[in-house]
């Protein structure tokens, strides 16, 4: 999988959100989004993920333009702003009601047989358990996000973008998260992750970008496309 | 067909207490009939369903700025409206904030997620009307009336109809009382459709305007007109037909279905669903 991004820009209520970002990315990458609040992390993944329309430029996907050939990336695991499932549903059965959304449209997704299996794999993967009874609106925040995971990584898509993916984590948690993270690389899954927090981007990341009022000011590390690794910039 | 059930569950599971309210609305309302049935000396025996239907969904005859009356809101029917018009307005826009984001992505259909909700909005309409319809069915049977979308003779002067504006009787509302429900529905449509703009709030807002012109002018193209028994051509001279009734609810529906669809597909969606 090949993603481009040329020349996005997002004006929103008369402010510039997005200006001139650019970025060529590929399958089995780990792409770091650093800055402050309100520099754009937020709303490059939601250009990314097909969820605002680009002022200017855009987003293809293998050749496909988003918005405009396709509305959505074709195989995709998303965890932006706070996760949010059913309140009346299991853990697993969130997951499989979303498994069953992928399967339905025949986006790549998972068959019938394997969609249970998965969505408890991805469970156990975050530590969560499976056969846990209690239904969403009992979960702690920790257990929450660690849902959210779960469902961004459900059969490990073509494309995965989390957005502070280690809010309301501990230690452990974040931990997990970052194996996560490099086990989704390892199976080709280009993941990008929106951070606030330097350490844990710069500890997993191919390339970290920084943003600050919606432009890349900086860059660290080699694409790996380059058959680079992390190295200071 | 996804996407669907389960809204059709999670709308529902979030709904149940508002049906509830609905159930006891009307039983309200069909103990204010028999109380004033009693008073004017009515026989609760006549007492059809067609009667507590249409005291539900009566509204008031048409209104005459200079005809020297003044201009009374039919607060009951009003209410009955406005109470099933906000039971639809959080859950798609809730949705969207939530669950449904994610779902629109990964089910890779800004229109499919807009079709569920449409459905959506309509089955809960249909689900309101069907508890009016269930509990006027009960009242009728308690009180030892008959099954029947006849109304009496007396239920005009018991609701206080402009006597010179009746029709002739007999009054069956069978089809009033469909299209007035289906107008009920295309106005909830109307207001999905505007909640994606404005928020719910405004949205709301909108259908609450609607309601109180339709009562003060007569105008078909005011959607009210049609939900309101007391101005359909079965009980009004000159009032609404069925078939013009119908043809502007479909029409109203239509046309929210595919404008909505339409700006659901171009816009944004952000923490906050705004048309940009």
């Amino acid at each position: 999988m090949k993603l481009v991004i040329q020349d996005l820009k997002k004006e929103m209520k008369g402010s510039v959100v997005l200006d001139g970002i650019n970025m060529e990315l590929s399958s089995g990458e780990i792409v770091g989004l650093e800055g402050v609040n309100g520099s754009g992390k937020t709303m490059l993944l939601r250009a990314i993920a097909g969820l605002i329309r680009p002022t200017s430029g855009f987003v293809s996907i293998d050749g496909k333009r988003l918005r405009k050939d396709v509305p959505f990336p074709q195989s995709i695991g998303i965890l932006i702003e706070n996760p949010a499932f059913l309140e009346s549903r299991t853990g697993l059965a969130n997951l499989m009601i979303l498994g069953a959304m992928r399967k339905a449209t025949k986006r790549g997704g998972l068959d019938s047989s394997s969609l249970r299996e998965a969505a408890r794999d991805s469970l156990r993967m975050v530590g969560l358990d499976p056969d846990d009874e209690r239904k969403y609106k009992k979960y702690s925040l920790g257990m929450k996000q660690r849902l959210g995971i779960a469902a961004a990584i459900m059969g490990f898509p073509q494309l995965i973008l989390l957005d502070e993916p280690t809010n309301a984590l501990d230690v452990e948690g974040t931990e997990l998260v970052r194996r996560l993270i490099l086990e989704a690389k390892g199976k080709g899954s280009l993941v990008m992750v929106a951070s606030h927090d330097k350490d844990f981007l710069h500890g997993i990341a191919d390339e970290v970008h920084t943003l600050r009022e919606g432009r890349i000011v900086s860059f660290v590390g080699t694409p790996i496309s380059q058959g680079g690794g992390f190295d200071e910039a | 067909m996804r996407l669907l059930l389960v809204d059709l569950a999670e709308g529902f599971w979030s709904l149940w207490r508002w049906y509830i309210g609905a159930v006891a609305l009307f039983a309200v309302m069909s103990a204010s009939l028999v109380l004033q049935a009693l008073t004017l000396g009515m026989s609760l025996a006549s007492l059809s369903v067609g009667d507590f239907l249409l005291y539900y969904f009566a509204g008031t005859s048409q209104f005459f700025a200079f005809g020297g009356d003044p201009f009374r809101l039919p607060v009951m029917w009003a209410f009955v409206c406005l109470f099933a018009l906000y039971l639809v307005l959080w859950y798609p826009y809730r949705d969207l904030l939530g669950f449904g984001r994610a779902a629109v992505v990964v089910g890779g259909s800004r229109w499919r997620w807009w079709f569920a909700k449409c459905v959506w909005v309509v089955v809960a309409i249909a689900v309101f009307c069907l508890c009016a319809f269930v509990v006027a069915s009960t009242s009728s049977l308690l009180v030892g009336g008959c099954i029947s979308l006849t109304v009496s003779e007396e239920m005009p002067f018991l609701l206080g109809l402009r006597e010179s504006q009746l029709a002739e009787p007999p009054y069956s509302i069978g089809s009033s009382i469909a299209v007035a429900f289906a107008s009920l529905a295309a106005l909830a449509l109307f207001q999905l459709l505007l909640s994606l703009v404005t928020g719910p709030v405004i949205s709301f807002a909108c259908s609450i305007s609607i309601i109180f012109l339709s009562a003060f002018y007569f105008d078909p193209l005011l959607i009210g007109n049609s939900m309101m028994l007391a101005r359909s051509d079965c009980l009004m001279e000159g009032g609404i037909s069925v078939f013009a009734g119908a043809c502007i609810a479909s029409s109203l529906a239509g046309a929210s279905i595919l404008a909505g669809g339409l700006l659901f597909s171009w816009m944004d969606i952000t923490d906050k669903e705004r048309f940009k």
